[in-house]
């Protein structure tokens, strides 16, 4: 009898300990890592894809709609929920999911499990972000709320067949010279611009034109495009004077990316303004001073991106 | 014998004739609204451009206070004329207006009555002509310019 009643108590206690588990661990991480590993993921843009904030959703659960023209993908949970977000994963799983565009067969539901992503996730450019920023990015997600909200299948064009990413990653992606350890901390400014504006912010995979294979034309880099994510315009970003941002002076691109102004007087909007909002008004003064120089020191090239004209869908039969 | 008549129904009939080209091409109401919806953003640009301008160049008050009166009077006809600015089926054409706001037109309603209040904010702090009451207050207009944009137009 008194072991029977003494069960819901010892049941309580075991309940206790497991909400204090991660203090006696000790594995509260270090404040500044956090910091960094928080900057490193408003700089990446995780915040704007992982969350479906047009319909509420919880802080990185996932599941917002990115329309292309290969289909429809939903962005998967990554929050440390157990179940349906990336609680069970190792350090190793995130760095080569982020470094190798390969998922963890941790017990998670990222969409297709444990498959090579399709390049719609930015692995390309994440494969050149640097260790140290990758172990504070892990930090850092590890302290944010789980939530259990089940991911969704992507909804593919129907010749993306099974194997097709696993295809696509062997004939065309190239992870880092060393993954995971590309960039070194040393950096001159230049080199951080660059490493920013490639690894970091990815600018290069929205404002890039993509062939009929899903790959960057490289031939066009930073250019623009009339086919950016969910169906954007995507301006060309080269100092081109008559087609870029050649008209721009540093001080614009300071201010772009603080507020989303414009020279003109006007402001920024749709994807570029939620990618200032989560990202890059957190730069700091050196990184924004680095970033604007690299992108004014772009190689010029002309290539006039313009709307097409909305038109209204003719009825049907 | 053509009669006087006859003369006044050539003219009637040459006038329709010439006239019809015009009035096939004349804007439709939809595109008027978008035409006038784009000449005063491009107005508050210019007005928040020259602000801009103003704010940084050790403060010209009366460019100041010529720009705040022109955003605070932009942005009260955006909040009232909504409208007629944005009627239903007018995201057709060549605009960057997505059609989310008329979907969600309660929520677009508010974001045009803040940048309302955000304008008359802005002249009222012009009329103080401090330096360090006019940069909130233009940060927080262009805030709600961009806010708006974020979710209600195409990327720019």
């Amino acid at each position: 009898m008194r072991i029977k009643r003494a069960i819901p108590h010892f049941c309580s206690l075991l309940g206790l300990l497991g909400g204090l588990a991660p203090a006696w661990a000790g594995a509260t991480p270090a404040e500044d890592l956090v910091r960094q590993g928080e900057y490193i993921f408003r700089l990446g843009g995780c915040q704007g894809c992982h969350t479906d904030s047009a319909n509420q959703g919880a802080p990185l659960a996932g599941g917002r709609a990115l329309e292309t023209p290969f289909g429809t993908f939903y962005t998967p949970n990554i929050t440390p929920d157990p179940i349906h977000g990336i609680g069970k994963w190792s350090e190793y799983d995130f760095v080569h999911a982020i470094t190798q565009g390969m998922g963890s067969a941790a017990g998670q539901g990222i969409a297709s499990g444990t498959g090579h992503y399709f390049p719609v996730f930015p692995y390309p450019a994440y494969t050149h972000i640097s260790r140290g920023d990758l172990h504070a990015l892990w930090i850092y997600l590890r302290t944010v709320p789980p939530a259990a909200h089940t991911n969704k299948r992507h909804d593919t064009a129907w010749y993306l067949l099974p194997g097709a990413s696993w295809a696509w990653q062997l004939l065309f992606f190239k992870h880092g010279a060393d993954p995971g350890q590309a960039a070194q901390p040393e950096q001159s400014a230049a080199q951080r611009g660059e490493y920013i504006a490639k690894a970091l912010a990815h600018c290069e995979e929205c404002h890039t034109p993509r062939t009929r294979f899903g790959t960057l034309d490289q031939g066009l880099s930073y250019a623009g495009t009339q086919q950016g994510p969910e169906g954007a315009v995507v301006p060309n970003i080269t100092p081109d004077p008559k087609t870029g941002i050649g008209q721009w002076a540093q001080a614009d691109l300071l201010d772009f990316f603080k507020d989303g102004g414009l020279p003109n007087g006007d402001y920024t909007g749709g994807l570029m303004a939620e990618v200032i909002d989560n990202g890059l008004k957190y730069l700091t003064r050196e990184d924004a001073e680095a970033l604007a120089t690299y992108i004014r020191n772009l190689p010029p090239i002309e290539h006039a991106v313009s709307r097409k004209k909305k038109t209204a869908a003719s009825p049907k039969p | 014998m053509p009669t006087h008549q006859d003369f006044a129904k050539s003219v009637l009939f040459c006038l329709l004739v010439t006239a019809l080209p015009f009035w096939a091409v004349a804007d439709s109401p939809a595109e008027r609204a978008l035409h006038s919806r784009e000449d005063l953003m491009k107005d508050m640009g210019k007005h928040m451009k020259a602000l801009k301008k103003a704010l940084g160049d050790g403060m010209d008050a009366k460019s100041v206070a010529e720009h705040a009166k022109g955003m605070a009077t932009l942005t009260k006809t955006l909040a009232s004329d909504l409208k007629s600015l944005f009627p239903a089926g007018s995201d057709q054409g060549d605009t960057e207006a997505k059609p989310l706001i008329w979907k969600q037109w309660d929520k677009f309603d508010q974001a045009a009555q803040a940048a309302a209040t955000k304008g008359a904010a802005l002249l009222d702090a012009s009329t103080r002509s401090q330096a360090a009451d006019l940069q909130p207050a233009y940060q927080a207009l262009g805030e709600t310019c961009k806010t708006c944009h974020k979710d209600y137009r195409a990327e720019k």
